[in-house]
């Protein structure tokens, strides 16, 4: 079995953009960046996250666009590539991150499918109590498998028609529509009196919040989680990047692109909960919540006691269900890509892909625990926090191996070429080899240090419980991954020996 | 004169409404802002204030023509016979036990749910005064008219104002008077801006300038009014001795001294009144220690006067020795019945098991009796109705002092502190000095002591002013000394729930009762402000903190209640409530059970009168903040999706160029 089909390219690079795009939109954008910027000082945060975007996500998100085109390989072959076979493992770990990613991913988006399957039919109305609706449903296995079979069969398929027809056209249709039901969402949000009060919630600059370094941490950790800068994906599809490619501008299009859905979502998001919540009180409360209470519970509850809302939820989950779906994708392609280096079809590929991801899901979407009289989703906020931080660690390889190559030569080798729509000066390498320490280990010192110190009531959320959790889980991972790099390299060679 | 609502001179009408009544009436270029129904001078009246029109000198007064019976004057300002707006009209001159019999009826008549006339004398052994007249009490309070008689209201805190125990004291009864026609006309009002500064109730009927504008008690609080009659059930005699008043009015006059102090009672038994022989001091009849100070007093001035004498012929008589068996029981003998063996002091004399059982003395008069029913069973024949008051004023003159138990010693009373603290702010409303009775002259079987020792109640007694013609002060004075006595007698009202409680505490009411004081109140804030009423609360111990309750109402619509939060950083209480509508007016007020069961309110009358801020139309980029915040969203808005379409329009730019050198 080899690639008899040929070479797979993104037939455009607006193909490739909306797709890194579509990777890089999540549910994030909408559940947890609005909660982010109010609680952290408003327009303060949101510079300093644009700062962040410029010396972390876009530099970062570029070393992987150079490698994978470069490299034309998955995150696997592309270590070996780049550091030779001792660090192949790297590579293993980053599709391992981002297929546990992936694994309670599909759960989440199966959430969003469902709401948008609820609300599209009229069954959010102002006497569904949201919360027990929420509850319910996240408690009965069945239901929530359902729709994390529905979300992986509609992933599966995409992927299976490849990077063109499948992932780069279904990124064409979904990228452009959920920017249009956002802009929708927000400009409806708009009208209400309420709304002012919203937006001055949000972009009131709280200055001082620049003096406390749990403001920068925060504004660190949102932008490397929302532009999907250390997974992998940057590396994967620019596989597919035709030769005439250019890396940097797309590079700046993501990450801006992403941040621009980010305002939109968050300014439909803040003013929607403004312009209806009862008191200011319940207003902040229900934003600070952030997450699947926000969007399930109070969201869904606000829709129903405003005008057209009726419209918007339906229209918002959709936009919700596409978020998710495109971020499925760009995951599942990560692993698959993976495969296919070792000669598989893409029909296997995913194929498989999908079922592991399925089965491996299943916990994440069964295993609720009761506490207070509400639902928890147990594992899957376990399985949220442990990878949520081994993606600093995926992101730390990236910038590892820049390190490794030695940056002027990587910029020089891998970024700089005539196809380049912009050119990417001496500022990348002083991010790179003087930045990238400093937020790498203030990052993951912090994440550590809020896991330590976090006393919600899950216990395995509590303090040392957690990070020895952290700690089994990653080095399962690393274990398999070490194991298995002398193993896949040996591969390798015979694959190489055999072309 | 002055308009009652702007201050500037204007014309009042009074209309003779014996024969209709006034269902429309129209005063051309003028705007009627309230019509009372009342009268004067016998004649019943309806005075209508109107709106100044400085461009109209000339009024005309037209009634339509089924009313063209109602006999309408102008009254000249500058006459001596003005008739003031509202309630000072009626004291103009004395009222004597007729003419107040008379309004008091009146009253009733217009007023029968608030104001209820009960003949107390009934209820003594002879069942009139000496003289054959009645010895009236007033119920003022909401829902009187359909209440049994002598019905208490368990919800309902007691207060009892009295006067006239001395005949010459005028001024005691028209406080009284006063009183009852400034509860019943201001009762159900709406809360209005009494003197045109655009605030509301920012004056009460206190004594203070509260507002600190120069004027005191401008603006007072028509829901504080209503609040106290539907929470209170207050008890009015004016006129307890109304047969020495009207002995005095015989020989007294407005702007004079002297007078008749005593009743009537027949000392001498000749079947005819002889001033000096008869008589019984009514404030030396009462059986607390009756006839305990007997020595005669010497006083600093060289006047020798007996405080209470056994003399009849004394100012201070106080009344026959007791002759009946009030406890039925006999001598040794069987016999001979034991009387008078266990005198009213609290101690059992007798060593019988029972206290106070057989007076000695007190109570012998109809109008001491009639007071004593009301309050205690005075023997012990047993009796219903007897109501337990909270707090009392018993007014006299010519002191101006405010006093309290005791009289008879000058050991202080187990409440002395309550004692302080209440009077002492009585003493501050009305600008008289306070202090315990006894300080002005030790007296015994008087009602304070009786009050307080017999009847649990927190008992004063407020001595007038003098002004000219000590007893009789001149006519001019009437009106400002009963507004006066007025502000005592309401905020004694006000107190009356929290005097209870502490009382069974023994302290003054500030250590026994939380106390919530809003910090945080705006009284103007823009729609698009958020508004935030914070409460500090003192001794929070002494309160139920679950129970802080916040009520508020946008335009008098229904109140809304939410639980006040918490501020971990202040430990004050907060509420904030967002999404006003402009050019509304948000009412509110804050509510909390206190341990002691009862419900404290700030401000203190509740959704009477509560706290009212007014939403402004402004909106959006008046503020300073606005503005910052629509200048920093623009940046970032304008950066980042401005940044976004400069990026994709190069990236289109890029690629149309590629495609063409393909």
């Amino acid at each position: 079995m080899t690639a008899a089909k040929g070479k797979e390219e993104f037939t455009s690079r607006w193909g490739l953009v909306l797709a890194a795009l579509g990777a890089a939109v999540g549910t994030g954008n909408i559940w947890r960046f609005p909660k982010e910027v109010a609680s952290n000082g408003g327009s303060a945060f949101i510079i300093v996250y644009i700062l962040f975007l410029f010396t972390w996500s876009i530099p970062l998100l570029l070393a992987e666009f150079a490698i994978g085109k470069k490299t034309r390989k998955g995150t696997i072959g592309a270590f070996r590539k780049i550091l030779g076979p001792k660090y192949l493992w790297m590579g293993i770990w980053m599709m391992l991150v981002s297929a546990a990613i992936n694994f309670y991913y599909g759960v989440v988006m199966g959430w969003t499918i469902r709401y948008f399957s609820i609300s599209a039919v009229g069954g959010i109305t102002s006497e569904v109590d949201t919360f027990a609706l929420w509850d319910n449903f996240i408690s009965t296995w069945y239901l929530v498998v359902f729709f994390q079979v529905i979300s992986l069969l509609m992933g599966f398929i995409i992927v299976r028609f490849g990077v063109a027809k499948g992932i780069e056209k279904a990124s064409k249709i979904m990228i452009p529509t959920l920017i249009v039901l956002l802009v929708g969402a927000m400009i409806w949000s708009l009208t209400f009196k309420g709304s002012i009060r919203g937006l001055r919630y949000m972009f009131w600059a709280d200055w001082s919040a620049l003096t406390r370094g749990e403001t920068w941490i925060r504004a660190l950790a949102q932008s490397a989680w929302s532009c999907s800068a250390g997974m992998g994906m940057g590396i994967t599809y620019a596989v597919y990047m035709k030769k005439k490619e250019d890396i940097a501008l797309n590079s700046f299009l993501t990450g801006f692109g992403d941040t621009s859905v980010a305002l939109v979502a968050g300014i439909a998001v803040i003013c929607t909960v403004f312009a209806s919540a009862g008191t200011y009180e319940q207003a902040t409360q229900y934003i600070d919540a952030g997450g699947t209470a926000l969007t399930f519970i109070y969201l869904t509850k606000l829709f129903t006691s405003m005008p057209l809302g009726w419209l918007i939820a339906p229209l918002f989950f959709l936009a919700m269900s596409f978020a998710a779906l495109t971020s499925l994708i760009s995951g599942l392609e990560i692993s698959t890509r993976n495969l296919m280096d070792f000669g598989w079809s893409r029909k296997k590929s995913i194929g498989v892909v999908s079922l592991v991801t399925f089965i491996l899901g299943i916990p994440s979407a069964v295993i609720i625990l009761r506490i207070n009289g509400a639902s928890v989703t147990a594992f899957l906020d376990n399985q949220d926090l442990v990878w949520g931080i081994g993606l600093v660690v995926s992101g730390a390889f990236v910038a590892f191996s820049v390190w490794k190559y030695g940056i002027s030569r990587f910029r020089k080798d891998f970024i700089s070429s005539k196809w380049n729509d912009i050119k990417i000066g001496k500022w990348w390498e002083i991010v790179v080899k003087y930045v990238f320490p400093i937020q790498l280990l203030s990052l993951f010192g912090f994440y550590i240090y809020q896991t330590w110190s976090e006393s919600s009531h899950e216990w395995w959320h509590k303090g040392s419980i957690a990070v020895l959790l952290i700690i089994l889980e990653w080095s399962l991972f690393l274990i398999i991954s070490i194991l298995l790099n002398r193993r896949l390299n040996k591969k390798f060679d015979e694959m190489e020996k055999s072309e | 004169m002055f308009c009652f609502y702007c201050f500037q001179a204007f014309g009042c009408f009074v209309i003779d409404v014996q024969n209709g009544y006034l269902a429309k009436i129209f005063i051309i270029g003028y705007t009627i802002v309230e019509i009372r129904m009342g009268f004067s001078r016998m004649i019943y009246v309806a005075v209508i204030t109107l709106l100044c029109n400085p461009l109209l000198p000339m009024m005309t007064l037209k009634v339509p023509g089924s009313y063209s019976d109602i006999a309408a004057q102008e009254v000249d300002p500058s006459e001596d016979n003005v008739l003031f707006s509202g309630i000072d009209g009626y004291f103009q001159e004395y009222h004597t036990y007729d003419t107040m019999v008379m309004e008091l009826n009146k009253l009733q008549n217009m007023y029968p749910d608030l104001v209820k006339i009960y003949d107390l004398t009934e209820k003594s052994d002879l069942r009139h005064t000496y003289e054959g007249r009645s010895v009236l009490g007033v119920k003022v309070s909401s829902g009187v008219r359909n209440e049994q008689d002598y019905f208490d209201d368990p919800d309902k805190e007691n207060v009892l104002l009295f006067g006239a125990h001395h005949a010459r004291e005028w001024m005691s009864y028209e406080v009284c008077i006063y009183t009852i026609y400034y509860l019943a006309m201001n009762y159900g009002l709406e809360n209005m801006d009494n003197d045109g500064d655009g605030l509301i109730n920012e004056d009460l009927m206190n004594g203070l300038d509260e507002d600190g504008d120069g004027l005191t008690d401008e603006d007072p609080s028509e829901g504080r009014i209503s609040y106290l009659l539907d929470n209170r059930e207050i008890w009015i005699i004016p006129m307890l001795n109304p047969d020495g008043v009207m002995y005095d009015h015989t020989i007294s006059e407005p702007g004079s001294g002297g007078g008749w102090r005593k009743n009537v009672r027949d000392n001498n038994q000749n079947n005819q009144f002889d001033p000096s022989w008869d008589g019984v001091d009514l404030n030396r009849n009462y059986p607390y220690l009756w006839w305990y100070n007997r020595e005669t007093l010497v006083r600093m001035d060289g006047v020798v006067m007996t405080q209470d004498s056994a003399n009849p012929r004394s100012d201070m008589y106080r009344g026959p020795s007791d002759t009946h068996n009030q406890d039925g029981d006999f001598g040794p003998g069987g016999i001979i019945p034991r009387i008078n063996e266990d005198p009213v002091d609290s101690e059992d004399n007798d060593g019988d098991g029972k206290v106070d059982e057989d007076r000695d003395g007190g109570f012998t008069e109809p109008e001491t009796q009639a007071l004593g029913r009301l309050v205690k069973t005075y023997d012990d024949q047993g009796d219903t109705g007897n109501i337990p008051f909270a707090a009392s004023i018993s007014y006299h003159s010519v002191a101006s002092l405010i006093l309290w138990p005791w009289g008879w010693t000058r050991n202080e009373a187990p409440h002395s502190l309550l004692f302080q603290e209440v009077g002492g702010k009585m003493g501050d409303i009305m600008d008289y000095e306070a202090e315990q009775a006894s300080y002005l002259y030790p007296t015994s079987g008087d009602s304070e002591d009786w009050l307080y020792a017999c009847g649990n109640v927190i008992a004063f007694t407020i001595e007038l002013e003098g002004q000219d013609g000590g007893f009789h002060p001149a006519t001019k004075h009437i009106a400002p000394i009963c507004k006066k006595a007025l502000k005592a007698n309401l905020y004694l009202s006000d107190q009356a729930e929290k005097i209870e409680v502490a009382r069974n505490y023994y302290q003054p009411i500030e250590n026994s009762i939380a106390d919530i004081n809003v910090v945080e109140r705006p009284a103007v804030i823009r729609a698009n402000e958020g508004f935030r009423i914070t409460a500090e609360v003192e001794d929070i111990e002494k309160m139920i903190p679950e129970t802080l309750t916040f009520h508020y109402s946008s335009d008098g619509e229904a109140y809304r209640t939410a639980p006040m939060l918490l501020d971990n950083s202040s430990g004050n209480y907060y509420y904030s409530i967002e999404f006003l509508e402009p050019q509304t007016d948000i009412y509110y007020y804050i509510t909390a059970k206190d341990i002691s069961g009862i419900t404290l309110s700030a401000p203190d009358y509740g959704s009477y009168d509560p706290y009212i801020t007014h939403v402004s139309p402004e909106i959006g980029l008046t503020s300073m903040e606005n503005v910052m915040m629509f200048i920093m969203m623009g940046l970032i808005l304008i950066l980042v999706w401005g940044g976004f379409v400069g990026l994709l329009n190069k990236a289109m730019k890029a690629e149309k160029l590629k495609s063409s050198s393909e």
